[in-house]
């Protein structure tokens, strides 16, 4: 039932943009969000959206498993949409402009988990945050702390699962009433969960301390370089920012 | 001048949590490439042990001595945890990575060793630990025995002198932990690497150089393992229970049976009783 959770994880094939370095990645999505924000006339519109289909073709990730990552914004979507129409002047083509973006932020960013492992982002992240160890900002123990989450997800979720069923076997009802209801139909739940995930830590720490975790200046056995194909992309991303800008300013 | 030396040592956690003194006086000695087992019941100290052995802990008084090294200066603490390392009581919450090769990789990228040097050693310690194959293998997907080697192996990458195991098979079936005491036998004989089991089975003593038996936060018996096991009375009392080999040599010893050598595992009693009965059968005919 929690099952759902996992979606956005990484998808383990081979394909140019899961080959790419991780900061590369991270930077031509952000500049892929901030054009979709710049977006409101037909022809910017559908060159964002041109831009998303390339880019979810260039992944490999079948289009099924990758419209999956939308249903969770379904309902947030339907109800702005709504508000746009009824209560809007020119609500529609708002309403459109609206749907459409939200789509693009939330594939764009699936395309980025699905195509790059949580530790090589980790490892991106901290890499590409380096500078800020200078000013003695903790990088590599918020780079650490990301991958354990990752690592620890799947295994929260299947106690949280495990919880549930045997407080159902008790007679728990979690599915009938208000909200309110529901609500506190749960507690029973997040307190035995909260207790083995403070315990989990405990432990954790100590066998990461035993092995010399933060004793100095860490390295890595995956080494992130950049290739060609990470300059030739930062190029190509930086060029269609470019031209989104200029469309914008001249008002196609 | 033994690899590890505890001496004397005093320790009682925080009051806000509990304040009990949980190892008081406690003495203790392992020479370099032994095998030594702790028992001892619940709430005995063998975990506060384990931990004071890499630094973990220090002591309020008293002294541990690793190698030289006293773990009471904070100058010392990182040299002694890459001298011994431990392995915990539950698979899951010591695997930090998403792949066996780069849980393996944590302790030498957090001493931060050059990349080339790293990948000799993770292959050493995979190879060791029979796991080679599961290098790529994620966690989730591994069985409690190979998940225990995975950690046997993270601690081997740092190659320390001792490696300590607190009750690391406890939550194995009996496969994985023939796997895991076999893992580990074979890195003593191979590396020369000192092993302390800590345990609450008898029956992983009997191979041992010497046992300590705790209570109470301090040693109550110790010695080789004939020795300590031929004092059932004390273990008793202390709530262990002897191997059953064991138990049945020294029904025997009370009924009047002589035999003659210890018996510390059931190979020993079967061939020590078959001597018997030969001895008896030569007499009678
Ligand atoms: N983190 C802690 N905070 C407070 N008290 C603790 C802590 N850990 C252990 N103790 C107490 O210290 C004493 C010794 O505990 P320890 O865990 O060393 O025993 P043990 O022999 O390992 O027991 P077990 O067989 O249950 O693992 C116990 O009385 C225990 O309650
Ligand atoms: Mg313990």
């Amino acid at each position: 039932m929690l099952k759902d959770v996992t979606l956005g994880r990484y998808y383990p094939i081979e394909s140019p943009l899961h080959e790419l370095d991780p900061r590369t990645k991270m930077v031509a999505i952000l500049i892929y969000i901030v054009t979709t924000f710049l977006a409101s006339t037909p022809i910017t519109c559908a060159l964002t959206f041109l831009v998303l289909c390339l880019l979810i073709h260039l992944s490999k990730v079948p289009v099924r498993y990758m419209v999956k990552g939308l249903r969770a914004v379904v309902i947030i979507v339907v109800i702005t949409d709504l508000i746009n129409i009824f209560f809007v002047e020119n609500g529609l083509w708002k309403a459109f402009i609206v749907t459409l973006r939200m789509i693009e932020i939330v594939l764009g960013s699936n395309i980025l988990s699905l195509t790059t492992k949580p530790k090589t982002m980790a490892a991106g992240i901290e890499k590409g945050l380096g500078w800020m160890k200078r000013l003695h900002v903790p990088v590599h123990d918020f780079a650490t702390m990301i991958s354990i989450a990752f690592r620890f997800l799947p295994i929260l979720t299947q106690e949280a699962d495990k919880v549930m069923e045997a407080q159902k076997a008790r007679g728990a009802d979690f599915e009938s009433g208000n909200l309110l209801r529901r609500a506190k139909a749960l507690m029973p739940i997040l307190i035995p969960l909260f207790v083995s995930a403070f315990r989990r830590a405990d432990e954790l720490a100590l066998a990461m301390d035993s092995r010399l975790y933060g004793s100095g200046e860490p390295t890595s056995l995956h080494p992130l370089k950049y290739n060609t194909s990470d300059g030739v992309s930062y190029l190509l991303a930086f060029a269609y920012l470019a031209l989104v800008i200029v469309l914008k300013v001249v008002h196609v | 001048m033994p690899l590890i030396e505890v001496d004397n040592v005093t320790f009682s956690y925080p009051a806000k949590d509990g304040g009990v003194n949980a190892l008081t006086g406690l003495n203790l000695k392992v020479e370099a490439g032994s095998f030594v087992t702790v028992l001892g019941s619940n709430g005995s100290g063998k975990s506060t042990l384990g931990k004071l052995l890499n630094a973990l802990l220090v002591p309020q008084s008293g002294r541990v001595v690793v190698d030289g090294l006293c773990s009471s200066d904070k100058a010392n603490v990182y040299e002694i945890r890459k001298r011994v390392g431990i392995v915990f009581q539950n698979p899951d919450n010591q695997i930090v990575a998403d792949t066996v090769e780069d849980d393996v990789a944590f302790g030498p990228e957090n001493i931060g060793l050059a990349l080339d040097q790293m990948k000799v050693r993770i292959a050493d310690s995979l190879a060791s630990t029979g796991i080679s194959d599961l290098a790529l293998t994620k966690p989730e997907k591994l069985s409690g025995g190979q998940k225990q080697r995975v950690a046997i192996a993270g601690v081997m990458a740092l190659e320390p002198k001792c490696i300590v195991l607190d009750e690391s098979t406890s939550m194995l079936d009996p496969k994985g932990r023939t796997e895991v005491l076999g893992a580990i036998q074979k890195l003593r004989m191979e590396k020369g690497i000192a092993v302390i089991l800590i345990t609450h089975y008898m029956e992983e003593a009997v191979d041992a150089d010497y046992v300590y038996v705790l209570d109470k936060g301090s040693v109550a018996l110790e010695g080789t393992p004939s020795e300590v096991f031929s004092d059932a009375d004390t273990l008793e009392a202390l709530g262990l229970e002897l191997p059953p080999a064991v138990k049945v040599w020294q029904m025997l010893r009370a009924k009047g049976v002589v035999v003659s050598v210890p018996v510390l595992t059931e190979e020993d009693l079967v061939s020590a009783l078959s001597k018997l009965m030969r001895q008896k059968g030569g007499a009678s005919c």
